[in-house]
């Protein structure tokens, strides 16, 4: 008896110190990057997705249904990226908060332009579309503005008592982001009008920003992998069009962009697309740093 | 002239419109920073539950057709159909999700699951109340067209009945809040499994628990394991008892997104009283799923089950399987089963199962 009180009295001391700081999980290491700017101190931050694994493709494993059972806020991408796995956790998680439609939970997609919306019908014989827009947004940096303060006034719903605070982060990250910008356009200038393939959609909002231009995908499809009559078209506008860049997401298969680069003389690049993604990608502002040097590089 | 023309663009946006709004009833137009936009807001078509039908069916070849009830397995020799299922889901009201699927055979139609599950109750509780697939160890709990394989495991199916242990009652489930995975569930529901719980009595209900435990071994795998048992009195005659265990493992590593390595196997024991005797049974699965490229998964599967109280039977099976995933949404798996009984015919069967997927796009579960 004496045992089994001890037991529920640990439980109540965990339960207890869960409330000290706000419990945020973010489905993305680039949500997370921008929550831990305007969170701070704050907040107790935990991620799912790896930054170099596929955010479409990920798995409810149990260790994130604890998480997420734990959570005061659940900030996911939202247009349909996390349609594979974030439902289930959000059940499986026994967590009111959190569920979607409740104050804990929130989809960073909320207030951002979102490109590719489909018009008219649309069926999977197109691949993998998503019918609110392609939900890579975070590769615009403009972008992060959004999330940003989207993040800092649901962070000051929850904890209202430090809601300026969260605010004033937010503000903070916006000015040094706005800096950064203005230098990265600078850097981008350049860029604007070359061509490049692509192996998914993921670069949209980033070529939107930097003027690169979408020359084709590695993927005949969304979702679908390539295929070699889909390469040898490939192959065929590469050398066309003069196209001298290719690049793949570093969670896909390699191979298919290193024959395309290799048949067509492109030059190829492997990227990742997230903080974390590779190393020296340790925060938000470290991502476009390195694409764009990256890029440049090549080009 | 220029009214004509004016009219005219009118119609045209108009005739435009409809496309343009399908799903965006209401916009909203903020500016936030350089950007101007508009957000789409879901539309009144977003009230219908979401609504997926799944195909599942198989070429097979045996050496000797199956005899008696195959459930979801490939029954005889030819072309199967092993099932459609017909799934609706949807969140009912800020406290309630439902979940109906029914299964369409060639010539019958079944409730395969129907319930409603919490999602407002505090402490990490949770209700669900309905017809379920009970949450006995792995396979039991899973959906046909989700199985690994073709067909269900030989311990499945022969201590738990070709339909499983698949009941009308209730759930309560418990996620403790560890910083790990951990989940009690216990399952009160009425006994209707032919295999072994259908005691005649008003209060002969089946009683049965799991607990289970998870832990991510390294940033690249995953270890869950869990414990399950059940009690309840089956019709062999009054009051006579039966009592299921059950052990299960998944290792599951996965490096990349789409590389991954599973190893699972689970362990079944049942003792069950009849006026005669006490028969003790025993079997288990193990089976190895490996994806070595995003679309393509390779398997192994080892099978046995003995009964311990007649030592002469005793099965064992062993199964290699190679699939094809074009999409998420489509399915292609060929199997190949070589099934030893002891002091009875060795089997041969190769199957060829096609599934197809439509509609609403599914989470799977892990």
């Amino acid at each position: 008896m004496k045992k089994l009180f001890l037991v529920l009295l640990s439980f109540l001391v965990f339960t207890n110190s869960a409330y000290a700081k706000l419990n945020v999980v973010a489905t993305t290491t680039n949500l997370a990057a921008i929550a831990s700017e305007v969170g701070g101190d704050l907040i107790s931050l935990k991620t799912l997705a790896r930054g170099d694994q596929d955010p479409h493709f990920m798995e409810p494993k149990p260790s994130f249904v604890a998480a997420v059972g734990q959570a005061d806020l659940v900030i996911a991408v939202g247009l349909d990226l996390e349609i594979g796995w974030l439902p289930v956790l959000l059940t499986q998680s026994r967590n009111p908060k959190i569920q979607k439609g409740n104050a804990g939970y929130m989809e960073s997609s909320e207030g951002i332009p979102a490109l590719e919306i489909p018009t008219g019908g649309i069926d999977r014989s197109m691949g993998d579309v998503h019918p609110f827009g392609n939900p890579h947004y975070w590769l615009n940096p403009n972008n992060g503005i959004i999330i940003a303060s989207t993040i800092a006034k649901k962070l000051g719903e929850l904890d209202a008592a430090h809601a300026d605070q969260y605010k004033a982060n937010a503000t903070k990250f916006e000015e040094t982001l706005r800096a950064k910008i203005a230098g990265w356009n600078q850097e981008i200038a350049s860029l604007r009008g070359q061509q490049i393939i692509t192996y998914h959609k993921s670069f949209s909002y980033f070529m939107d920003w930097t003027g690169l231009k979408q020359g084709g995908y590695l993927e005949p499809k969304p979702g679908i992998p390539p295929n070699p009559s889909h390469l040898m078209e490939l192959i065929d506008s590469v050398q066309k069009q003069k196209i001298p860049l290719i690049i793949a997401e570093n969670y896909y298969d390699p191979k298919p962009g290193k024959e395309l680069a290799e048949k067509t003389g492109a030059k190829y690049l492997i990227l990742a697309t997230s903080v974390g993604g590779d190393k020296g990608i340790n925060n938000y502002f470290d991502l476009f740093d390195y694409l764009i040097s990256k890029i440049k590089e090549a080009l | 002239m220029k009214k004509k023309y004016f009219m005219g663009l009118i119609i045209f946006s108009l005739l435009l419109n409809p496309f343009k709004s399908w799903g965006e009833t209401k916009t909203d137009t903020k500016t936030i920073g350089p950007w101007t936009y508009q957000a789409p807001s879901q539309g009144a078509g977003k009230m219908l539950p979401d609504i997926s039908v799944i195909g599942n069916m198989s070429g097979a070849y045996y050496s000797k057709d199956p005899t008696g009830e195959t459930g979801d397995d490939p029954a005889k020799t030819g072309f199967n159909l092993t099932e459609i299922e017909v799934g609706l889901q949807s969140i009912i009201d800020p406290y309630f999700k439902g979940d109906v699927f029914l299964a369409f055979n060639t010539d019958s139609v079944g409730i395969e699951e129907g319930y409603i599950t919490t999602l407002a109750l505090p402490k990490g509780l949770q209700i669900r109340a309905g017809k379920f697939k009970l949450p006995f160890g792995r396979q039991n709990q899973k959906h046909s067209h989700t199985w690994s394989f073709a067909d269900n495991p030989l311990v499945n199916k022969y201590l738990l009945g070709v339909e499983g242990l698949n009941e009308m009652g209730v759930e309560v489930s418990y996620l403790l809040p560890t910083p790990f995975f951990l989940q009690l569930q216990t399952t009160v529901t009425n006994g209707d499994n032919d295999a072994d719980f259908s005691g005649a009595r008003k209060k002969d209900l089946l009683y049965q628990t799991r607990l289970s435990t998870s832990v991510d071994v390294s940033t690249n795998s995953t270890l869950l394991v869990g414990g399950s048992a059940a009690w309840g009195d089956n019709s062999t005659g009054t009051g006579k008892l039966t009592s299921l265990y059950g052990g299960d493992m998944l290792l599951k590593w996965k490096p990349q997104s789409y590389r991954s390595v599973s190893w699972q196997t689970e362990y079944l024991f049942r003792k069950r009283n009849t006026p005669l005797a006490t028969n003790n049974d025993q079997g288990f699965y193990s089976y190895v799923d490996y994806q070595f490229l995003k679309r393509w998964h390779a398997g192994l599967r080892y099978d046995e089950v003995g009964f311990l109280s007649d030592s002469i039977s005793k099965e064992y099976r062993i199964s290699p399987m190679l699939t094809f995933t074009p999409t998420e949404f489509s399915l292609l798996r060929l199997q190949y089963d070589d099934d030893k009984p002891t002091g009875a015919d060795r089997v041969h069967a190769v199957f060829l199962q096609i599934q197809y997927s439509m509609g609403a796009h599914g989470a799977h579960n892990f």
